[in-house]
Parts: C-alpha cells; structure tokens; sequence
C-alpha cells in the first residue's frame, strides 16, 4: 500500500488536494445559512434552555388566534379559483393590475425602498412573494365576477339599503387647473369662462369636459370619475356637492385643492350604476355578510367537506353564514 | 479513486442547500376538501408564519425561560390566587365579556396563560435587578424626587422661593403645578419619561437638593422646580427593585440575558430574519 502510494505520489496529491478544495468549498458556500433542526422526526422552530419548539407546537399556538381567518383566507381562494375558469382575459387583466400596484408602490416608496414595503403588503393579504401579485389579482378579479353574479340576482335584498345609506351615483366633473385656487389670476379666470360660455351656447357637459376640462384620465371619458357615494375617498367639498345634487343636476364652480370644478351627476339609476365596478365593490364593502354568501353558495356546489365539524362551526362562524 | 468521485459529487450537490424553514408535520393533510381544491393543513401553516410570529415564539420562548428560572412554586400559586381574586371581585358579571374580549377560553386559561407568567417574570425580573442593583444604581441613577411643571418661568421662580421659605411642597404644587405633576414623591431614573434637562440634574444630584432655579424644557416650552429628596439608592433599594421589575426597560434587559444564558437560537429563516428585526437585544445567534 505504502510502496503503491509513493509510485502513485502525484496521483495522490492531486486527490489530496481535490478533496480539500471541495470540502472547502463547501464550507464556504454553506456557512451564512441558516442550519435546520429536527427532533423526534418534527422540525424544531427555536431552542432556548435546552427545550426544543415544534413546528407543530408553534402551529398550535399560532392557530389559537389567527388559525380561523388562515382558514377562511385558503377556502376563499380554493373556492373561488375552483369556480370561475382562468381565461386568457383574466390573466392578462390580472397582470396589468399588479404592474400598476408595483408602479404605484414604486412611485410613492422610491425604486430602491418599496420590494419591502409590498412584500408587507402582499403578506398582508396572504401571498408570500411580490411575484404571487398576479395570482392575488387573478382571485380578485374572479371573486369580483362571482359577486357581481350574485349580486344581479339579489339586487332587491341589498339595493334599497345601500341607496338610502350610501347615496350611489356616477359622477363627471370639468377641472380647470390652478397653482393657487384662492386667487385665480386672469388668464385663469379667462378659462373658466370659456367653459361657462361653451356650455350656455348649448355644448353639452360631456363634450365640454372632453374639450375643456384639465383632469386629462377623466377627459378622456366625457369627464367621468365613474361611481362615488358617502364613502368615496374625494376633497371634501367635491364629494359633499357630488351627493347634494339630483341625476342631472350640474353644480356651479367649486373650489378644491386642484383648482375650480363643474360637477355633473349623470346618473343615480341602478342600471347605470351597474355598468361600475365600483359600485358593486361598494355593494360588498358595505355588507361583509355579501362575500361570505357567494363564497359559501359556490363552496356548496363544489360538494365541500370538512375534516372536523370543529373546523366548520369555526369558519361558519367567522363567515357569519347561519346554516 | 473511483469511489472518491462520487463522494466529492454529492459534497458538491450539498452546496445548493438553502436556509432552513421549519415545515409542520401532516402538511398535506387536508382540512377542507372540495371539488377540484383543498385547503391543507400545510398552507394553513404557511400563511400563518407569514403574518409574522414572532411575538408568538417570544411568547413561548419567554414561557420556557420562566418555568425554568421561577417555577410554579408556592409564592407563585399564592401570588396568582390573589391577582385572580382581585379581578373575579373587580370585574364581576363582566368576566365572561372579559375573557371572550381578550380571547381566553376560561378562567383556567386566564390564569394559565396571563397571571401566572406575568408573575413569574415579575419575581424574575425583580431577581435580576437584585443580583444587578449596584450596576443598575450606577448606570440608571435612581432618585426619590417631587416635581412641579409650570406653564412659565416666573411661576416655577415664584414656587421655588416658597419652598426655600419654608412652604409644604405638596401646597406648593397644588398652586403652581399642571395635574400631570402634583408634586408627590416618585421615583425617578435616566429612562423616564422626563424633559432631558430635568434628568440631568437628577443624576448629577448626589444629596437632597431642591433646584435652585426653574428648569426649562425648550421643547415644550414647559418650566420645572425638581426637589431630590433621597439621592443614595441604598437607602430604598427595595423601592427600586419594586419599581423597576414593572417597567419595560428592566423587563427588556432581564428577557435579553435570560434568552442568551439560555442559548436562544431559530432554526427557521424567516422567522430568524423577523426575530432579528423585532427583537435582537434578545439573540445571541449569528445564523
């Protein structure tokens, strides 16, 4: 053996240093993770005082106070993605939204700050990565669709309530932009004017705002700010005068932060007010029992089972559905 | 040679290892079923541990270090009785609103889960500022003091000299002073909550001594008269641990030392990553 070792001694060497270059190697490469630990078959969480804690002990735990909504977040989502197809449509819908929350997130957080800020976020709302947002807006768009279908069907129940809450309308509204609305200089003054007189010779609102108006989104769509009630975040004044008036009704100038507005309710009739999204969005926001329902009516169709009447009498509960 | 290859070929595979993450057991195990879906006990997990849990596993880790440090003992059961008594007394018809507000089962849980640890790690932390006291005396300068607040200069001026003449602090107070500051005696140390000129002169105050000019707050624009009234903490060592054993601060320290002696160490990443940023006067553990 010796004698093989010293004919071979470059061989050797060779192996010799192989072996210490791989071990090193993977020393090098391991040694800022994180070890794992298991005990009695279980994976352990953390070690103080020589005691070891579960997973499964942590799970407990952690299932004494959130457990009930954890479940609710999970069925939700398996019902809803069980019910509605994932078209192209949706897909491609769903994506364009999470791009606009990661823009908006980026906008207001800066480009090197806000992966944090949304990752928080997308927690918050039960996804562990900011690449699952798609996923998340995929439900939302499928959940959407399956309330919006329910609601349709239910309308009576709900509507009278929410009108005489909420005061639901779709609102338009002409802009003309100011520095410093408490003083309009001239030339701003001039603007108004113009506007006034457009539609004293008979222009009608839709077309002045498309013309005139200086909230570019809204001027593309005749003016349109879509569906507003008591609960839409808008200035202040701008919303109170949006709700006093009737279908119709167009407000003289007002003053906000952005500058004057004309405001134009176009219209309180529920099969306009259908044509918003916002509206029905409203509709469930308003009534929580809404969401729970359609989840539980579609759960329903899917033949669901539960593993323990426990589990069930938790989720019912929470749902705040009485079977 | 030849067996040497494959051995050096799995050490090389080891190195895509990742950090570790703790997985519950069962976690396929289906709680809802349904046609085309199930909701596992795995997710469940998942979406739990990502709400973060860290206050939960310092909750239990704390549990572990106390039982291990104070026990259940007799002093602890007596001590627990009486707190229960108190709040079954307090709180009467209310109990039950009581528990089902803070999320407890039954008083059992009550007793098992808040006023048992809670009196644990008072006796612990009260231990701890006793075997510490002469560092803590020396780092945090506890004081005996009474304090006025006044809304200007000259009436703080104006309260000093009646003090100096020889009027009842307490009257004084009552005459000048805004009710956060009635002028009882309290104690005070380097971490309460006082304007930062205030604690100067209490820590640099090594016999009694009434301020002998109003201490102003620039940040409130508030003026103080402070009179030291025992400045040698051996003189009401019992006080101060008492006092310190409630407060955040000392609980903080206590928890922190009792979690390194205790080799406090995480075996999953992101709970690691959020321990580390919620609480790491608590570990020692450097991955």
């Amino acid at each position: 053996m010796i004698e093989t070792l010293k004919k071979q001694w470059f061989v050797v060497l060779i192996a010799l240093l192989l072996v210490l270059t791989v071990f090193y190697f993977v020393y090098d490469q391991n040694k800022d993770k994180l070890p794992g630990k298991t005990a009695g078959g279980k994976d352990v969480v953390f070690t103080v005082d020589s005691t070891n804690v579960t997973a499964d002990e942590l799970y407990t735990k952690l299932y004494d106070s959130m457990g009930v909504s954890a479940v609710y977040t999970y069925f939700e989502r398996a019902v809803v993605d069980a019910s509605v197809k994932t078209t192209a449509d949706l897909k491609s819908e769903a994506k364009l939204k999470a791009a606009a929350i990661v823009k908006n997130f980026s906008d207001y957080y800066g480009a090197d700050k806000y992966e944090s800020y949304l990752l928080s976020a997308v927690k918050g709302v039960g996804y562990s990565t900011i690449a699952e947002l798609d996923t998340y807006f995929l439900h939302v768009l499928k959940l959407q669709q399956l309330t919006k279908a329910y609601l349709n069907e239910n309308m009576d129940k709900y509507f009278t309530t929410f009108q005489a809450a909420k005061s639901p309308r779709i609102v338009s509204h002409i802009l003309i932009a100011m520095d410093d609305p408490a003083n309009p200089t001239a030339e701003e003054q001039a603007r108004l004017a113009t506007v006034k007189t457009a539609l004293a010779g008979g222009m009608d609102f839709a077309t002045a705002a498309k013309t005139y108006s200086e909230d570019s989104v809204s001027a593309a769509v005749n003016g349109s700010i879509g569906y507003v009630d008591k609960d839409s975040s808008l200035d202040a004044t701008f919303l109170a005068t949006s709700l006093a008036l009737k279908s119709g009704e167009t407000s003289g100038w007002i003053v906000s932060t952005y500058g004057y507005h004309l405001i134009k309710v176009t219209s309180t009739a529920l099969e306009d007010l259908k044509a918003e999204q916002g509206f029905y969005d409203a509709l469930a926001t308003n009534d929580t029992t809404i969401t729970s329902t359609v989840v539980w009516n579609q759960a329903k169709t899917l033949n669901v089972k539960f593993n323990d009447d426990a589990t069930k009498t938790a989720l019912l509960k929470y749902m705040g559905i009485t079977e | 040679m030849k067996k040497l290859f494959p051995i050096l070929l799995i050490l090389v595979l080891l190195v895509g290892c990742s950090d570790a993450t703790a997985k519950v057991s069962g976690s396929s195990t289906s709680l809802i079923t349904m046609d085309g879906a199930k909701v596992t006990k795995g997710q469940i997990y998942s979406i739990m541990a990502n709400q973060d849990p860290t206050a939960t596993v310092l909750q239990m880790a704390t549990k572990i270090v106390l039982n291990k440090e104070i026990g259940l003992t007799d002093e602890v059961k007596t001590l627990a009785d009486t707190q229960l008594a108190t709040i079954k007394t307090s709180l009467g018809d209310s109990l039950q609103t009581y528990l089902n507000y803070y999320g407890y089962a039954d008083v059992q849980a009550l007793y098992d889960e808040n006023i048992v640890p809670g009196i644990q790690q008072e006796l612990l932390v009260k231990k701890y500022v006793t075997e510490n006291f002469d560092t803590f005396a020396v780092t945090y300068f506890p004081r005996k003091a009474r304090i006025i607040e006044t809304t200007t200069e000259a009436l703080a001026t104006a309260a000093i000299a009646e003090i100096k003449a020889g009027a009842d602090f307490g009257a004084v107070a009552k005459k000048y002073s805004s009710t956060a500051y009635p002028g009882a005696e309290q104690i005070v140390y380097s971490a309460t909550s006082l304007a930062a000129d205030v604690l100067t002169f209490v820590k640099s105050t090594t016999v009694p001594t009434l301020s002998p000019t109003a201490i102003a707050d620039a940040t409130t624009g508030k003026f103080y008269v402070v009179q030291v009234t025992v400045a040698d903490p051996a003189k009401f060592k019992d006080e101060i641990i008492s006092n310190f054993a409630t407060q955040d601060t000392f609980v903080s320290l206590t928890l922190a030392t009792y979690f390194k002696s205790g080799k406090f160490k995480i075996y999953d990443k992101s709970i690691y990553d959020l321990f580390a940023a919620n609480y790491s006067s608590y570990m020692i553990q450097v991955k």
